[in-house]
């Protein structure tokens, strides 16, 4: 089976406090907060692999759009197991909403299949990031390439171009059926991603990692970045918060007591 | 595009309470006079749902369309704006007219850390803006029937065309994927959604260890435990279903309860439905006390043991 | 001058520290505890390529150098000193078999050491000391190409999981009537050859550590490791390359382990009404553990990054000697901070300084270091 997986390179959520956010210009400070492969991509990946390792043959290759600093996640993905990488890194890239992302990953994944000559027969993402989280771009990447999709897929399995995938929604769990090639976005859930080994650091140094700009993906300007998204941000504003903020107590039986008695007045 | 550019209004209503949520929040915000309101009742798979939408919006030309961001509304909302060529705003907070009268939407931004404006300036009648909003964002009608009191208000059931064989699914979604299997999920008791007191561990809580002592505190008051997504990612034993924000659920309890939450917008967003809002928090400048009605300044440990100790 | 580690190598500490925090963090104080000794780890450790890290690719290994190697122990030592010291001492030995043994050997053994299936093992100090190599008792004569060994060694660690050891024996004396010395490996499982009594340790648990009985131990002379004759300059040369290393790098962990918990713990402990980190005395104690951790670390990188390159003089020496003292004080700090909590097994300061303070005897005392640091030094100036 040949899967292209996309990343997604993110800030570590583990240092997201560290961001921060001067409310009155709307700057981003975001220096010194290393960049992690999002936990949903690392599983879609997982996912990839374990798909490519059953089927006996083909490969895996992961693509994402993201300022160059971050091959090295690529790399990181290449010691997981991934056999080639795509990096999409361009100043005119940046701005993007989901609807420019997406349709600049798609661009992405046509140029490779032209040089493959064949379509992936999947194509696999984490279907919410820790940053965004709008589960937008698997679904707009598919519906730029024109192939069916399902996100929140929890279990996948392929055989014979056929694929079986579960979707979780809030009350049932949806088993569907399709044809490849299609795009599925998965969930945490649905395996537990490798470590990478020291091993597969050393193999990595040796799998191709290809840098494209928007003049190789032969994009219109105008398609791409701030100017191709249809969404424009606005200020950014302090989350507005006008709590009164009384102090429970000053000992931790008086906070205690305290809360026991907002339970019991709420009549719970 | 400004707000009263808005003429009509589409909604989704996928089988939950939320369609009702959006209708009273667009209905209050855009007015009733003159305002269109068309309900899409498609309580179906997403591909029939977004041939069903898509085809809605072009003979209906609404300006504005909105959905629930469920499993369901998160696959078909971003498909919508490819497929129109528009803008689709996700998780808003809350849709508004800001002081120029453009239509605004306010987003969770930068981790959660802030809310972002964002617009959708070339949206129009027939490519229409799009935005999905969580269940529970904006507050239940009060009287169900209030929807027929608004002169514009127009259903589509498609739930029904289906039923009485005006409508044959496999013929209007051709290819793509098939549901051959639906089944209930199964779930631990305590949902966090209807729940009437709710603990919430952050990822302050610092163990699994003490969220397991939150999970016993739950029990006992009644309640039910929920997390954060950094308590999720630890891996402590929460579970997704639990989780509250953005990415999560949004809840409307009596009281909440939050134990080392350092209050990132996106799980406040999830909890501004609370009517009473707890926290404690070993930090005495956490963000999270400005959303809070009662803070304390202690160990979430110290406070779950004690409140176990009480409660004995 | 580039004090920083390479993409690479930060993407391997990565690696390393993942699983570490993964599979050794939520257990590593029940080791401690039960004096169990995690094998079932090991060929995990094996699969993440952490056994034969520094071993090349064609034995199985990952084929990268002591800096590396020192990254995984840190890494592992950061949670769990005591595992750390299993997997050092099996480098130790396999370090020895990849310097000085034949292709025979290499292919033999090296490449069950690589995936985990076989845990190495360096046999040297015996009852009547261990830094005095040339008092060493233990005796090989060979017979028709067998040798037959017979003696006792003692404080070996891995002397109950190792599948392979390698034993220095005395096989003679030089003209000057000075003893001679070869390694020897012998396979667990070999007749006459059985570990003997495990030690009750104050710290280091989750390795074992004990005595290796050798009674008529009859095994061929190709299992000798390097030139017969020449156990002493092979012995003393991994002792004090990737033994000290090593230790320095277990130490480096145990430093980590006490500045990320001293920093939590005062970030976290509420007092009149504020965080401890606020108040000075507490942030002094911070900054000495930092201070210490610092400077243990460029000078463990950068001894281990000059024997990468191809020569190291006394620098591990001093890394060692270094890293143990600092450890050492820096867990002891860890407790003052901590308060009464830090004396209460719940949290793991305690462990921290049990495990220094055993980290101080292994591949040479301090006093033993300052010797070869002076020496060196003397010579030097």
């Amino acid at each position: 089976m040949n899967i292209l997986t996309l990343l997604k390179p993110v800030p570590n959520p583990e240092h997201e406090n560290e961001i921060q956010i001067d409310v009155s210009s709307g700057r981003v400070i975001r220096e010194g907060i290393p960049q992690v492969i999002d936990a949903e991509s690392r599983n879609a990946l997982e996912a990839a692999l374990q798909l490519r390792d059953k089927s006996g043959q083909g490969l895996v290759a992961v693509l994402a759009m993201a300022p160059e600093s971050a091959s090295d996640k690529l790399t990181e993905a290449l010691a997981m197991g991934a056999d080639e990488a795509y990096l999409l890194s361009d100043k005119a890239f940046g701005g993007a909403d989901t609807y420019a992302t997406s349709r600049t990953l798609a661009a992405a994944v046509r140029k490779i299949e032209d040089v493959k000559a064949a379509p992936f027969d999947l194509i696999l993402a984490g279907t919410s990031s820790s940053d965004g989280g709008t589960s937008h771009v698997p679904v707009q990447t598919a519906e730029w390439l024109g192939r069916t999709h399902i996100s929140n897929v929890c279990s996948i399995e392929a055989a014979d171009g056929v694929v079986r995938a579960v979707k979780r929604s809030e009350e049932v769990m949806l088993t569907f059926e399709g044809e490849e090639p299609a795009v599925i976005a998965v969930t945490r859930d649905i395996n537990k991603p490798r470590f990478v080994t020291a091993m597969g650091i050393i193999k990595a140094r040796k799998k191709p990692l290809t840098l494209w700009s928007a003049e190789d993906l032969r994009i219109d300007p105008q398609h791409i970045g701030l100017e191709g998204s249809p969404t424009k941000p606005g200020r950014l504003l302090a989350f507005e918060q006008n709590r009164a903020g009384e102090e429970l107590g000053l000992t931790a039986e008086e906070a205690a007591e305290k809360i026991l008695q907002i339970v019991r007045k709420a009549g719970v | 595009m400004k707000a009263n550019d808005i003429r009509k209004v589409l909604i989704l209503d996928q089988g939950n309470p939320v369609a009702g949520q959006l209708l009273q929040k667009a209905a209050e915000v855009f007015g009733t006079d003159g305002v269109q309101y068309v309900v899409l009742k498609a309580h179906r798979t997403h591909n029939l749902v977004l041939t069903m939408m898509e085809e809605t919006i072009r003979e209906e030309a609404p300006e504005l369309v909105l959905l629930g961001a469920t499993a369901l509304g998160e696959e078909v909302a971003p498909a919508l704006g490819v497929r129109l060529g528009t803008g689709v705003a996700a998780h808003c907070v809350d849709i508004k007219a800001n002081e120029e009268g453009r239509l605004t939407f306010m987003i969770p931004a930068i981790g959660g850390r802030a809310v972002g404006e964002i617009f959708i300036p070339e949206a129009k009648a027939g490519r229409p803006a799009i935005a999905t909003v969580k269940p529970g964002i904006f507050p239940q009608p009060a009287d169900a029937a209030f929807a027929e009191e608004i002169p514009g208000y127009k259903v589509i059931d498609v739930d029904t065309m289906v039923a009485d064989g005006k409508l044959d699914p496999g013929e209007k979604v051709q290819g793509g994927f098939r549901m051959t299997e639906i089944v209930p999920r199964e779930r631990s008791a305590g949902s966090i959604t209807g729940a009437d007191i709710i603990l919430c561990g952050g990822y302050g809580l610092g163990s699994e260890d003490v969220w397991q002592k939150l999970e016993t505190l739950a029990q006992r008051l009644g309640g039910a435990a929920a997390c954060t997504r950094a308590a999720l990612d630890a891996e402590w034993g929460c579970e997704e279903d639990s989780m509250i924000g953005t990415s999560g659920k949004a809840v409307q309890p009596k009281v909440y309860i939050g134990f080392g939450i350092s209050g990132a917008a996106h799980h406040l967003c999830g909890i501004t439905g609370a009517d009473t809002i707890i926290n404690i928090n070993n930090d005495k400048d956490a963000e999270v006390f400005a959303a809070s009605d009662f803070k304390g300044v202690f160990d979430a440990e110290q406070i779950l043991d004690t409140l176990l100790e009480m409660t004995e | 001058m580039d004090y920083n580690f390479t993409a690479e190598q930060e993407m391997l500490r990565e690696a390393f520290a993942q699983f570490a925090k993964e599979e050794i963090a939520p257990f590593a104080a029940k080791w401690d505890e039960e004096d169990h000794v995690p094998m079932d780890i090991v060929p995990k450790l094996g699969e993440m390529g952490i056994m034969g890290v520094f071993i090349p690719e064609q034995y199985g290994g990952a084929g990268l150098g002591h800096v590396e190697r020192c990254i995984a122990l840190e890494e592992i030592a950061r949670y769990s000193a005591g595992l750390a010291m299993m997997v050092f001492t099996h480098h130790l030995g396999a370090a020895a078999i990849l310097d000085y043994g034949t292709e025979e050997q290499k292919q033999k053994w090296l490449p069950g050491m690589c995936d985990g299936s076989c845990v190495c093992g360096l046999a040297v100090t015996e009852p009547g000391g261990g830094s005095d190599v040339a008092g060493i008792k233990t005796e090989a004569t060979l017979d028709d190409g067998v040798w037959t060994i017979n003696g006792r060694k003692c404080f070996i660690t891995n002397s109950h999981c190792a599948g392979v050891t390698v034993v220095t024996c005395r096989t003679g004396e030089d003209e000057k009537g000075r003893p001679l010395m070869s390694t020897i490996a012998i396979e667990a499982g070999t007749e006459g050859f059985k570990p003997g009594r495990e030690e009750n340790k104050m710290g280091l648990k989750g390795s074992y550590t004990g005595e290796l009985i050798m009674d008529q131990v009859k095994v061929p002379e190709e299992n000798t490791v390097g030139a017969a004759g020449k156990g002493m300059p092979i012995t003393m040369k991994e002792l004090g390359e990737v033994g000290r290393a090593s230790m320095a790098a277990i130490e480096l962990g145990i430093l980590r382990a006490c500045l990320e918990d001293a920093v939590k713990f005062a970030k976290e402990r509420i007092l009149y009404g504020k965080p401890i980190s606020k108040l000075q005395a507490i942030q002094f104690q911070i900054a000495e553990i930092r201070c210490d951790y610092e400077a243990a670390r460029l000078m463990l990188y950068n001894a281990a990054s000059m024997k990468d390159a191809g020569k190291v003089g006394a620098e591990f020496s001093m890394a060692k000697y270094f890293t143990s003292e600092a450890a050492v004080r820096s867990a002891k700090r860890l407790m003052e901070l901590m308060g009464g909590y830090g004396f209460v097994n719940e949290y793991p300061a305690g462990r921290y300084l049990r495990d220094a303070i055993g980290c101080i005897p292994s591949c040479g005392t301090s006093e033993i270091q300052k010797m070869i640091i002076a020496g060196e030094t003397l010579k030097k100036f």
